[in-house]
């Protein structure tokens, strides 16, 4: 069966832990433990500090399981792309028996992981939803991205959301809650704009929900001046 | 909210398809054989796939019911489109909406040049004159 | 001096200083009422549409009333030795971005441009698709969309595919070959009725067995051959309307209608 090894719990990039979670892998169910969703793996350890690591690319697919006449319990599914169980032959498969059957096993390890809390099924779907997309596939990566360089985009790295304030220095963030003041935003009060966090949190959802949805603005505002003079050269 | 990369992949890639069909029920076929029917909620550029409501059929046949559901875009193998959905519309309409979130801050920036423009020239002006 | 400093952190000026503005606590801002990037990305992005249209609007050159178009002399020789002295300043024109759309009717040579005749002369096309090992299925279809991928968006899609069996059995299994007799066997398939077997080339006691009959939707077909252990092959035969195939999946696209 699967093999429980002494393991230290993630520390680093932990996106969500829950505690009082039974693991069950394939068919042998490994008690009672604790789960951690880290960015770079999903581990569980049990009392004991034994447990297990599973990584991002080998997991094929996950979700949440509420259908309690396919397994008793509400769970997290999780499908690994291969056999980590190791098993001679399934006990579990007696129904159906054919010697077909027998050799039809997919090479697939399901593992489940019930959370006491049933409340907690829907972070820990989000959770690992966020994580693994930080693993996209190595193949999709290293096919040239024609449009996204003459976007002018570049590989340029850049702050997605205000977690990315935290690298910045003293001295940065000083900076930054300076420009913040500076700046007017629509939508922001005078009186919030010293304090760059709250700032800069309303700034993106403010901005997040204008770009999406304000059908009010135009696609190509600088296109309308631009085709005045346009044709003076041609 | 998708980085500029992954929004310059769905604009270039038929990923802006599938992502025109969030909102539909369909069929989503994988690479094991396996197929899961139900609502797609998200498409995100590396195809990864964000369902709602499923049933998912294993190789075998037998049947899973999951509320939520995500599978990586490297095991997809099809994607049936919707009757309803008419697929070069379809991408058109998303390539449009893709492009309006793109196209930020024009108005902005077209008035600060135009200050911009107006001092420069002010400027030469001045200084032809000393 | 203080003038000086005072164009230093005024962004409309020639003399705009970005690193001291950054530290000074004298900077307005010409149009406060402003979004502001997200990122330095967005930012950058946005500087190269700019820079890649070097053009001065003529209206700008005449200074006010005097529209550019009404000017004899071409704007851009009138700009003289300021534009060459400074970037330009002013977008007249963002190229329209690349999309999707745009690449397929790209004139690029090569594979994709036989992708793209497919679409303009409704000529249907053949595709091959696998799975881990070996082949799976072939779809029979009109294209719609494609990408550098070979993604394909394909309409009136008739697929005839076996499921290959997984794990241990699979890895012992003898991998189909797309070979000429199979697609021989597809192209045969319109005029006939009832069962057509076929054989694999790579192995003879493996039959391709098809039902004719148009399937409507999704719903597979099954037919089973009496058992020859290991040497069985079932195929299936279903009609979907409009599907999506990932370009990973794609082995080789032939036209069916030549």
């Amino acid at each position: 069966m699967v093999v429980l090894t002494n393991l230290p719990p993630p520390t680093e990039g932990v996106r969500y832990t829950e505690k009082n979670t039974v693991a069950v892998v394939g068919e042998k169910n490994l008690g009672d433990g604790t789960l951690y969703i880290a960015e770079s793996c999903v581990a569980w350890t049990n009392p004991g500090g034994e447990g297990f690591n599973l990584q991002y690319p080998s997991i094929s697919l996950h979700a949440v399981s509420r259908d309690q006449t396919a397994f008793p319990q509400q769970c997290l599914y999780i499908m690994l792309d291969s056999d980590i169980t190791d098993k001679e032959s399934s006990p579990a498969d007696t129904g159906s028996g054919s010697e077909e059957d027998e050799e039809d096993k997919s090479d697939m390890t399901e593992v489940r992981f019930i959370p006491q809390d049933n409340t907690a099924l829907d972070p820990m779907f989000q959770a690992m939803s966020g994580c693994q997309m930080l693993h996209p596939d190595p193949e999709d990566l290293d096919s040239d991205e024609e449009g996204y360089e003459e976007d002018g985009c570049g590989d340029a790295e850049y702050y997605e959301d205000a977690e990315g304030f935290e690298h910045l220095t003293d001295e940065g963030r000083a900076t930054l809650a300076h420009l913040e003041s500076v700046i007017q935003v629509p939508g922001i009060q005078d009186g919030q704009a010293g304090d760059f966090s709250n700032t800069m949190g309303g700034v993106h959802s403010e901005q997040n929900g204008r770009d999406d949805e304000d059908p009010s603005q135009p696609a190509e505002p600088m296109e309308v001046g631009q085709f005045d003079d346009a044709d003076a050269e041609k | 909210m998708a980085s500029l990369r992954e929004r310059a992949i769905s604009q270039n890639t038929l990923v802006c398809l599938l992502q025109a069909i969030q909102g539909h029920e369909t069929t989503v076929e994988l690479r094991d054989e396996a197929s899961v029917f139900g609502l797609i909620v998200n498409v995100d550029a590396f195809m990864n796939t964000t369902m709602k409501y499923c049933t998912y059929t294993d190789h075998r046949g037998k049947t899973m019911q999951f509320d939520d559901f995500y599978v990586q875009g490297r095991n997809i193998r099809f994607v049936q489109i919707p009757d309803a959905v008419n697929m070069m519309e379809a991408i058109e309409h998303q390539l449009g909406s893709i492009e309006r979130r793109r196209t930020l801050h024009s108005q902005e920036r077209k008035k600060m040049m135009e200050i911009r423009e107006e001092r420069r020239r002010k400027r030469e002006a001045k200084s032809k004159k000393t | 001096m203080e003038a000086e400093e005072e164009e230093a952190v005024d962004l409309t000026s020639p003399d705009f200083d970005p690193a001291k503005a950054l530290s000074s606590q004298a900077v307005s801002l010409p149009v406060p009422n402003v979004r502001p990037f997200e990122n330095l990305a967005q930012y950058e992005s946005a500087m190269k549409g700019l820079r890649a249209t070097r053009k001065v609007p003529a209206s700008a050159q005449h200074g006010g009333a005097v529209s550019g178009k009404s000017g004899s002399k071409d704007p851009s020789t009138e700009a003289g030795p300021s534009a060459r002295s400074l970037p330009p300043l002013v977008a007249t024109h963002r190229k329209p971005a690349k999309t999707l759309l745009t690449r397929m009717k790209e004139g690029k040579q090569g594979p994709l441009e036989v992708l793209r005749s497919c679409i303009n002369e409704k000529r249907r096309v053949i595709v091959a698709t696998r799975t881990f090992k070996g082949l799976r299925g072939i779809c029979t279809g009109y294209l719609v969309a494609f990408d550098k991928f070979w993604n394909l968006a394909m309409a009136d899609v008739e697929e005839v595919y076996h499921k290959p069996p997984l794990g241990k059995k699979f890895f012992n299994e003898e991998p189909l070959t797309v070979s000429k007799r199979e697609l021989a066997a597809l192209d045969a398939d319109e005029s006939d009725e009832g069962v057509d077997t076929v054989q694999s080339s790579e192995d003879p006691s493996e039959t391709l067995e098809r039902t004719s009959s148009g399937g409507t939707g999704t719903k597979a077909k099954k037919t089973r051959r009496p058992r020859h252990k290991k040497q069985e092959a079932q195929f299936f035969k279903r009609h979907v309307n409009q599907l999506f195939v990932r370009g990973e999946n794609v082995v080789i696209v032939s036209i069916k209608d030549a």
